[in-house]
């Protein structure tokens, strides 16, 4: 991924088919640039060809018009001569048979090709012939005589294997011999044999692999110069392959074109021409090979020079890309170099510029790259330093988990050690029980980038086995991308020991608790009825003292004396005084067991409530309050009601002999700590008994002067405990009492 | 016409002495019976065992109950009556020398009419029947059909 986003998609899809070397590349720019020469020297190629081909076949088709030209001419001699010699025959008179003879051998002799002439009448019987052998024969069998016969003024035959009585293959010309009345009288024949139209040809002799043939009207080859000995099979079969030859024999139509000719082999460029009134063909030809050599032999020239040309150019080329892949190579060398730290700065004076500049940025580089390896260096040898100094030990490890260093301290450790392949083996320290947890939970650190950390125990380099804290943190780069872990481990096994005392001594001790609560609970149950039987219980018998010593009263009253009756009230006064104790006892034992509900109490509105409660009951007394406004505290209401009530209610008693009588209640700061306080300017106490106050039932007043059982504070001083707050109390005797307590649970609600 | 009687459950003689000595001094002339424990207040509110024979529609016109009885407490006598047709209506007052708040909340919850504590001061206590008496007896209406014939 690199963070480069500048190629796009279709430069990168441009350097995709691209070779990846510069010289590649200029090898492929060059070729593209020789290309369209190439192209361009294949056109002039093939269209000098297009030109020669033209050439050679108009060459010859000239030729086979000339020859069809002086063919039809020779025919034309031939058959004029038979017409005159016809005349003259006609003209004999007397007719004789040898007068008529000497006329055909005249003829004969202007006409080396023909074999022999003949005289032949209106049946077809030959009369007289320079072949004496002819003499007599018929020749109303041929085709040419049928002809003639049927009017047309002369006709020619086509090629026989043989004549008539020669052996070899033949061809006739006869012509009509009418009289003055155009009454056909007979014909004059010429019997020619091919072979010997070479002495007619001789002027048409060609230079150069040239050949010219005369055909019949069904194809076969009369004649070919230069080459005239056929046989008769081989004449028969030309017209086989001779695609040309068999076009104009249909069309009627000169024709030229190439094609594979088998009887003298090879592709021949040919031309063929009718030879007109005959229906025979002319032809013409010259071996393809030949007829283009000039051609191609431009073609190998040509191309020789291309090839040079292409082999100069990539030969220049690769001169010049080796002026620019080499700096270049050059360059990659030196900064390879540079990166390895070797310092070389040197300078390519025939590197193309962009190379040169580019050079310049890479050295610049190299020596900022060189100067941050230095401070790098320089951080990790402090690294190194500060690591190594630490009682821990510190380890690195790569993203993929591998660990890569260790601090000096790894020596202290059994089996951990660098190993070829994988880094930092570190599991062979390991408590064979701690080594799959701690493989896991790394594993899946590792995989997840969580923070690492487990512990377990390490074998030390003396054998034992001590119990570490193991953490590690990745470390991320801008992307995100976990770059490097580091960790540490530390020995805890001091730790872990105090851990595990301390775990002792609090097992011990809750085990102590509760074995103390469930004492305690015992207790309680024990208190609870004892409580019970105490209100129930002791309070019936008084009710029975009480009871009778009112109905003695009562019902012996005349029997009684003063003193009797007086006595009998000490009994119950004494019995009612002791159902009162035994109800302060169980209200002290209530408070000590009621659950608490903690809630914010407006002590100010309470106290306000109670005081007037107070002057409820005691219309009759003028008493101050002081009352300071807005004092909320946390606690159970209903007890610190009872905490009030008894504060207050102590405080109105206590001031009922005090003329301007005063009683506060408020609230001061001392020692970070809020101190609520029931002040008066009553009856005081002496402050030589100030902790005998909070004692049940002890009393510093007799009955007489203050009424009360001593249970008040005793009440008080066990609520504000319940709070976790403390009591005391400040009083000077004939002056007033202060009694101060604090609550604990201040800030405890919400 | 002869009065109803009020059944006074109370174990402790010198309470009955003093009770009936209350309700006396209250001028309450209804016939008081006496019964020593739970079983045995059952036993005389449904005719049963020393009481066979007794109607138990003749029902008590007030059953003082105390709570702390032997055999049977007052609670279970009290469940018992509120269970049983024939007693459901009865009123019972509680006294007791208790005045722990589950004695007294038990007490209302299994259907006691009133609950009151027996004060030490006998004055106080003869206030307290003389009231108890006053309303039961004299100013409450009872459901139809309770009186006994």
């Amino acid at each position: 991924m690199r963070p480069s986003g500048r190629p796009t998609h279709t430069s990168n899809r441009v350097t995709r088919l691209l070779p990846g070397g510069i010289r590649e590349r200029l090898f492929l720019l060059i070729t593209l640039a020789l290309l369209p020469l190439l192209l361009l020297l294949g056109w002039v190629y093939y269209q000098r060809y297009q030109i020669r081909r033209t050439t050679a076949l108009q060459t010859e088709l000239e030729v086979a018009q000339g020859v069809a030209t002086t063919f039809r001419a020779y025919i034309d001699g031939v058959r004029r001569q038979n017409y005159v010699v016809g005349q003259a025959i006609l003209a004999f008179d007397p007719y004789t048979e040898a007068k008529v003879l000497r006329v055909l051998t005249a003829a004969t002799d202007q006409y080396p090709s023909i074999r022999n002439l003949s005289w032949v009448d209106m049946s077809g019987t030959v009369l007289v012939s320079t072949l004496p052998v002819f003499v007599g024969r018929s020749v109303s069998t041929r085709p040419y005589f049928d002809q003639i016969l049927q009017g047309r003024p002369w006709a020619i035959g086509d090629l026989t294997p043989r004549g008539i009585v020669t052996p070899s293959p033949t061809f006739a010309i006869a012509t009509a011999v009418r009289d003055g009345n155009s009454v056909l009288r007979g014909a004059v024949v010429a019997g020619i044999e091919p072979a010997l139209l070479g002495k007619l040809a001789s002027t048409l002799r060609r230079p150069s692999g040239g050949a010219y043939a005369v055909f019949d009207s069904k194809g076969v080859l009369v004649y070919r110069s230069p080459d005239p000995q056929y046989t008769w099979e081989d004449r028969v079969r030309w017209i086989e392959t001779d695609s040309v030859l068999r076009h104009v024999l249909e069309t009627g139509r000169p024709e030229v074109g190439i094609a594979y000719l088998s009887i003298p082999g090879r592709r021949w460029v040919s031309a063929r021409v009718p030879i007109t009134g005959t229906g025979w063909v002319a032809g013409a030809g010259r071996p393809a090979a030949t007829a283009f050599a000039p051609v191609r032999r431009g073609l190998v020239l040509d191309a020789l020079l291309a090839m040079l040309i292409t082999a100069l150019a990539f030969l220049l080329a690769y001169l010049i890309a080796r002026t620019i892949a080499g700096p270049l190579r050059d360059l990659e060398h030196d900064a390879e170099a540079m990166g390895a730290g070797e310092i070389e700065l040197r300078d390519d004076s025939l590197a193309p510029s962009e190379v040169h500049c580019l050079r310049n940025t890479v050295e610049a580089m190299a020596s900022d790259l060189i100067n941050r390896a230095a401070d790098i260096q320089v951080s990790e040898a402090r690294f190194r330093e500060l690591a190594d100094a630490m009682p821990q030990l510190v380890w690195t490890a790569d993203p993929d988990g591998r660990v890569d260093y260790y601090n000096e301290r790894c020596r202290e450790y059994q089996g951990i050690s660098p190993s070829k392949d994988q880094g930092y083996q570190w599991a062979p320290a390991l408590h064979e029980d701690d080594v799959q947890p701690t493989t896991e939970a790394w594993q899946h650190s590792v995989k997840t980038g969580e923070v690492y950390q487990i512990e377990h125990r390490v074998r030390r380099a003396d054998g034992t086995y001590r119990w570490h804290l193991s953490r590690g943190v990745p470390v991320r780069d801008e992307a995100g991308n976990i770059t490097k872990w580091y960790g540490t481990a530390t020995d805890i096994e001091d730790v872990k020991r105090t851990e595990d005392k301390l775990r002792q001594l609090t097992e011990t001790l809750e085990q102590r608790v509760r074995e103390r609560t469930a004492q305690l609970e015992a207790t309680n149950k024990e208190l609870e009825a004892f409580s019970y039987s105490v209100s129930h219980d002791l309070r019936a018998p008084l009710r029975t003292i009480d009871g009778f010593s009112l109905a003695l009263l009562e019902d012996y009253e005349d029997k009684l004396d003063q003193e009797g009756k007086e006595f009998l009230h000490f009994v119950r006064d004494a019995a009612q005084r002791m159902a009162q104790l035994i109800d302060d006892i169980l209200r002290l034992s209530r408070i000590g067991r009621a659950e608490m509900r903690l809630e914010n109490v407006d002590l100010s509105a309470l106290a306000e409530s109670i005081t007037g409660e107070l002057r409820q009951q005691n219309p009759d007394r003028q008493v101050d309050s002081d009352i300071q406004s807005g004092l909320i505290a946390c606690g159970d209401t209903d007890l610190l009601r009872i905490v009030l009530e008894n504060l207050l209610g102590n405080a109105w008693k206590y001031t009922s002999k005090t003329p301007n009588a005063c009683i506060e209640f408020a609230v001061k700061e001392q020692n970070d700590e809020r101190v609520y306080y029931v002040r008066d300017n009553g009856a005081g106490f002496d402050m030589a008994y100030a902790d005998r106050l909070f004692t049940p039932f002890q009393r510093l007043h007799t009955e007489a002067e203050f009424p009360g059982t001593g249970i008040g504070l005793s009440i008080v001083r066990r609520i504000v405990n319940r709070h976790g707050g403390r009591t005391w109390a400040e009083g000077v005797v004939g002056k007033g009492a202060t009694v101060y307590f604090t609550l604990s649970t201040e800030g405890g609600c919400v | 016409m002869k009065l109803p009687v009020i059944l006074l459950v109370e174990d402790n003689p010198g309470d009955v002495a003093l009770t009936e000595r209350a309700l006396r001094k209250n001028n309450i002339s209804n016939e008081i019976v006496v019964v020593g424990d739970g079983q045995e207040a059952l036993d005389y509110l449904f005719g049963e065992g020393k009481y066979v024979g007794r109607n138990p529609l003749d029902c008590p016109a007030l059953v003082l109950l105390d709570i702390k009885l032997p055999r049977l407490d007052g609670h279970d006598v009290l469940k018992r009556m509120r269970e049983d047709e024939r007693t459901k209506l009865i009123p019972v007052v509680m006294l007791s020398s208790s005045k722990e708040e589950e004695d007294v909340f038990e007490s209302y919850r299994l259907g006691a009419n009133s609950y009151i504590r027996k004060p030490v001061d006998f004055n106080k206590f003869v206030e307290a029947i003389k009231l108890v008496g006053c309303y039961w007896l004299l100013l409450n209406e009872p459901p139809p059909g309770s009186r006994g014939k």
